[in-house]
């Protein structure tokens, strides 16, 4: 550890980790210290501010051409996600992001019904109980707690916006998914970039655990 | 010591992939896939940057990884961030006597890993005093932070996140579990002790971290 090195910038960057996002409380000057803490440490400073917020809210990012790749000759092993996780963000991700050519982040709010529509087009996974729509919707609405649990979701028991981990998407990772955003599946009241509804509910407040399943969107 | 900043731009790439690698993957990176990693001066500068986050890098499995700084995580620990639900702690203790403790002290296993575990029968987590939705719930929060993982036929083990642990906490957490284990025992004793005297001998010197000892069976001079 270098002599001289202020050991309050650390904490501040590891508690974003650990909460998933931290409160920016403070000046211009913190802000910058920040930014340039986040520097020191090869990632980047994200404003993660939702219109609910009652501050700033900042998490940290990659830094853009270095986000985490995984498998083939990488060297990096991760666990992958289940199946029912991936599927059904993939559709909350589709009814918040009503824009292709702009981020996702923040996006729009979403009905929880909207999003359990459009994962129903996708079908059930193999193996899963087949027929039984109880069943489904169980396993989906328990995918979407794991995904705010996790930062992907934020919102409540009736509402979906994007969390703080979409926020910090770099651009590239952002156009791998543009590339493919025609394929995610729509419910037929999801709304278009004209449309936009942008009432909210509060967000619920969830710590994110330590790194938990990973979507990582992957650059090549 | 070199920064990052102070690195030709294809260097400064290498240890951003090194970076990103030690904080995400699930298993231990083996140095031979990245020059951030082998090359030993490029190591230090990705340590660096760990620790301007409040990190570390560890050591772990023939490979590395990150994790937290001992004292942020007890600053944290104290103000009860990132702090498990009681029901959770109750599960993972659970889990830890079965799969780790309880082979290691019948000598069945080696105290080298966490991650060197038996499996443990879903059904012996219903034994305990839990009700069954609780213990539901908590396994699925555990298994999605990646503290548990899946062993063959829906058998219960510790999971990747413990690679992550430093050696303190992982001192720390089985000198904890023979307290909880063997209470009456020698090395719970021991542990006891060295604890009282830890805690005089850090009000006395105000030092900033803990101290750590490495605890070992009694020898045989030493029981008598």
């Amino acid at each position: 550890m270098s002599t001289g090195q202020s050991s309050e910038t650390p904490l501040a960057l590891a508690r974003m980790r650990v909460a998933g996002s931290s409160p920016l409380t403070g000046d211009r000057r913190t802000m910058s210290a920040l930014e340039a803490a986040a520097e020191g440490a090869g990632r980047r400073l994200v404003d993660v501010t939702t219109e609910d917020s009652t501050t700033l809210e900042v998490a940290l990012g990659w830094v853009e051409g270095s986000e985490p790749v995984a498998g083939g000759d990488s060297g990096v092993v991760r666990v992958d996600p289940p199946g029912e996780t991936v599927l059904t963000f993939a559709a909350a991700l589709r009814a918040c992001w009503l824009d292709a050519s702009e981020h996702p982040f923040p996006g729009a709010a979403a009905g929880v019904d909207t999003v359990l529509e459009a994962r129903a087009i996708l079908g059930t996974l193999s193996g899963s109980d087949g027929n039984d729509g109880r069943s489904a919707e169980f396993h989906r609405k328990g995918a979407l707690r794991r995904l705010r649990a996790a930062g992907y979701l934020s919102g409540t028991e009736t509402t979906v916006r994007l969390g703080p981990r979409v926020a910090t998407w770099s651009e590239g990772q952002v156009e791998v998914l543009r590339a493919v955003y025609e394929q995610f599946p729509v419910a037929s009241d999801t709304g278009t970039a004209t449309d936009a509804d942008s009432e909210a509910e509060p967000d619920e407040d969830t710590a994110a655990p330590d790194e938990p399943f990973d979507l990582e969107v992957e650059v090549d | 010591m070199p920064v990052l900043a102070d690195l030709a731009p294809s260097r400064q790439a290498d240890v951003l992939t090194a970076l990103a690698a030690v904080e995400t993957a699930d298993a231990p990176v083996a140095e031979s896939h990245l020059r951030g990693l082998l090359d030993p001066a490029l190591r230090t500068v990705v340590a660096g940057c760990l620790a301007e986050a409040g990190r570390v890098l560890l050591k772990v499995g023939g490979g590395w990884l990150s994790g937290y700084d001992d004292q942020i995580r007890e600053r944290f620990a104290a103000e009860g961030l990132g702090v498990l639900p009681e029901d959770d702690r109750a599960v993972l203790t659970l889990v830890l006597i079965h799969c780790v403790a309880i082979p290691r002290a019948k000598g069945r296993l080696r105290g080298d890993s966490w991650l060197n575990a038996e499996p443990m029968p879903r059904a012996e987590l219903s034994k305990s005093q839990i009700p069954e939705n609780r213990i539901r719930a908590s396994l699925q929060r555990l298994r999605d932070a990646g503290i548990l993982g899946y062993g063959e036929r829906r058998s219960i083990r510790p999971g990747p996140q413990f690679l992550r642990l430093t050696p303190a906490v992982s001192e720390a957490l089985w000198q904890n579990l023979i307290l909880l284990a063997q209470p009456d025992g020698v090395l719970a004793d021991v542990i006891r002790r060295h604890r009282a005297s830890d805690d005089a001998g850090a009000r006395d010197a105000q030092s900033d971290g803990p101290t750590t000892t490495t605890f070992r069976e009694p020898t045989d001079e030493e029981q008598a």
